[in-house]
């Protein structure tokens, strides 16, 4: 019997992958990197096609000139501004003096904060660190429970995957909008409705609004079986007027409005909006705290490397299912996961289990892109939404994340809390979170309609 | 025997500052184009719904901007570490093995992929500069070839910045232990 076969390629390039990103390189080129390898070895048997590779400049090339990808580094800008000019630090601290009087009043403020922070960068890690760093000190000075701060702050973090106007749901929605077509070549559809990055944000933001009123209810049942561990001090702190905290409020919140609202409204493509956005967080900036030209530099500093960071692994992820294609892998995982038995449905659990242990190892960048072109054209075939899929693979993803002992969140967020926060106060705090993102998923699966209510009603 | 590794530190230390200017003067333009991108875009917007006019022009060239950004940046972010590592053990290991990782990374996969991008990145380019290509759409601008011929570039630098990685540990390296 032949061992040497394109299955047996197209298995170990993926095995041999994963065990080489764990080593630490850099995620894009390795994943090139081992595919090129495989492409050449796969060559000398005979078994692929080598002039497949000279499609790489090719594929750089329409992955950049991809209009509705222009928004990423947009987006970034805005999030990187509103974060290091300081404007989410004093929203966080004017809602903590405002709210803190109040039973959990700090707690709900992270809360709001991580909500209106993760719409505007939504990368996990960022988002994770920043929150930690600004909130973490407050909340262990008034003696909030340690698990508690530990859950609310990595939670509120990763909400930023699902929040629209979020980077992750433009990129989602490209490429599931190419599994799409995919989809509809293999079932014969002639003209599938397309799925663009306003329909993903549409679909996101009522899931994402239900989680944040679940954490919220989390908060209050805590409050109330441990009021002691959730008070504020009793030290009296200075007054400080309404109208400072209302400006420091309104000027985040109505750009998030105007942004998000001008895409959802039609007025505005995601691009568009992402540029005024840009602007108008400067804008704001300038007003609110004094920001020089030296911040804007660092602020274009830091947006340049993460963009080209996120576009590297976009290309990286390219060259990678070229050669699985190549070696047919796509039609091994399609003729696999038609072959589950029970049907379309324990398919689509076999995937969403798969994911979420693969969101132990892997990015959320890595597996939207590495990951959904392959599992994406077969679901979508079988008959599941592309919207309402790639909502729920974001919110499977973001508890992945959340889940101790491998998920991301708890990294980033053990890298900056302080050594009185034990590791296990830190995996108590967030499971509450972890079950109530399981509820939201078993909710929208059993009511689709959560999902694709707002998206049918745009379009 | 006793080597002498005196004139290697000296000539590779040359190269490795004349490719580590490169990359960051590459980089600062990467990160100006940033920003003339955003007021672009936002020109373009408003001129779009205060007085209706858009310029099919217009959008190429801060499409191709925001092309030519990434382009640049990669090897800039290179520069700096700033590409995501799955750092499940990295983060925890000593420096020898971050090093040896490092070299294996940079022989194995950065340098064939930057050899794949720049000898089939060129080809790319001169098909597109021999037929004088220009934008797909009608009103847009010419010469496309330009953008091409940056992707060639990219794999440029990203060839010179694996070698200066490479370099850079063999040299702080063998330093240690000779000195």
């Amino acid at each position: 019997m032949e061992i040497v076969t394109h299955e047996f390629f197209a298995i170990s390039l993926f095995i041999f992958s994963a065990i080489l990103l764990l080593l630490g390189y850099p995620v894009a080129p390795t994943l090139a990197g081992s595919a090129i390898i495989f492409a050449l070895v796969g060559n000398l048997f005979d078994l692929f096609p080598i002039v497949l590779l000279g499609v790489i400049p090719n594929r750089i090339f329409s992955i950049l000139t991809n209009e509705t990808l222009i928004a990423v580094p947009l987006f970034i800008f805005m999030g990187n501004m509103l974060d290091k000019s300081g404007i989410a630090n004093s929203l966080l601290e004017n809602l903590g003096k405002l709210w803190g009087k109040s039973k959990g009043g700090l707690a709900y403020s992270v809360l709001f904060v991580g909500m209106l922070m993760a719409a505007s960068t939504g990368i996990v890690g960022a988002t994770v660190v920043t929150m930690g760093i600004l909130s973490l000190p407050l909340m262990l000075r008034w003696k909030y429970s340690r698990s508690l701060s530990s859950g609310i702050v990595c939670a509120s973090g990763t909400l930023g995957q699902i929040i629209p106007p979020s980077i992750v749901l433009v990129l989602l929605a490209d490429i599931l909008q190419g599994a799409n077509e995919t989809a509809a070549q293999i079932s014969g559809d002639l003209a599938p409705n397309p799925v663009s990055s306003i329909d993903l944000f549409a679909g996101a933001l009522f899931p994402g609004l239900i989680l944040v009123i679940f954490y919220a209810i989390w908060i209050y049942v805590f409050g109330f079986l441990k009021p002691n561990e959730i008070s504020p001090p009793k030290i009296k702190e200075k007054k400080i007027s309404y109208l400072i905290i209302l400006k420091s409020i309104s000027y985040p919140l109505i750009l998030i409005f105007v942004v998000l609202g001008s895409i959802l409204a039609g007025i505005a493509t995601p691009t568009e909006s992402a540029a005024l956005g840009a602007v108008g967080s400067t804008l704001i900036a300038f007003l609110t705290t004094k920001v020089g030209l030296k911040t804007i530099k660092d602020v274009a500093d830091s947006s340049v490397k993460i963009t080209s960071m996120v576009f590297f692994i976009l290309i990286g992820a390219s060259v990678f299912s070229l050669v699985l294609r190549g070696f047919g892998g796509d039609r091994m995982v399609e003729d696999f996961l038609t072959t589950i038995p029970g049907g379309p449905a324990y398919s689509f659990l076999v995937v969403m289990i798969t994911i979420f242990i693969l969101g132990f190892f892997l990015d959320f960048l890595q597996i939207i892109f590495v990951i959904v072109p392959i599992v994406g054209p077969s679901l979508i075939s079988m008959g599941f939404d592309p919207i309402w899929l790639g909502i729920l693979i974001a919110i499977n993803l973001q508890t992945s994340f959340l889940t101790p002992p491998f998920g991301f969140a708890l990294f980033y967020f053990r890298g900056i809390a302080p050594k009185e926060i034990s590791t296990k106060e830190i995996y108590i705090g967030v499971i509450p979170f972890i079950v109530l993102q399981i509820i939201l998923l078993v909710l929208i699966y059993s009511f689709p309609k959560i999902v694709t209510y707002l998206p049918d009603l745009i379009s | 025997m006793q080597l002498d590794y005196s004139k290697f530190f000296t000539k590779s230390k040359k190269i490795l500052q004349f490719i580590d200017k490169l990359i960051i003067y590459n980089g600062k333009l990467s990160i100006f184009l940033s920003v003339i991108l955003i007021c672009l875009i936002s020109i373009s917007v408003l001129m779009r719904y205060l007085f209706s006019i858009g310029f099919t022009w217009l959008q190429d060239l801060y499409i191709w901007m925001h092309a030519t950004i990434i382009l640049l940046g990669i090897s800039y972010t290179f520069r700096f570490d700033g590409h995501v590592r799955i750092d499940l053990f990295y983060k925890y290991s000593k420096q020898k093995f971050r090093d040896i990782v490092n070299i294996i990374g940079v022989l194995f996969f950065t340098l064939p992929l930057s050899y794949f991008i720049y000898s089939k990145g060129f080809y790319y380019f001169l098909r597109s500069f021999q037929q004088n290509e220009a934008s797909k759409e009608t009103g847009g601008l010419p010469a496309i070839y330009i953008l091409k011929f940056i992707i060639f570039f990219m794999g440029i630098l990203l060839f010179l910045e694996a070698l200066r990685q490479l370099l850079f540990i063999i040299t702080i390296r063998k330093k240690k232990k000779w000195r």
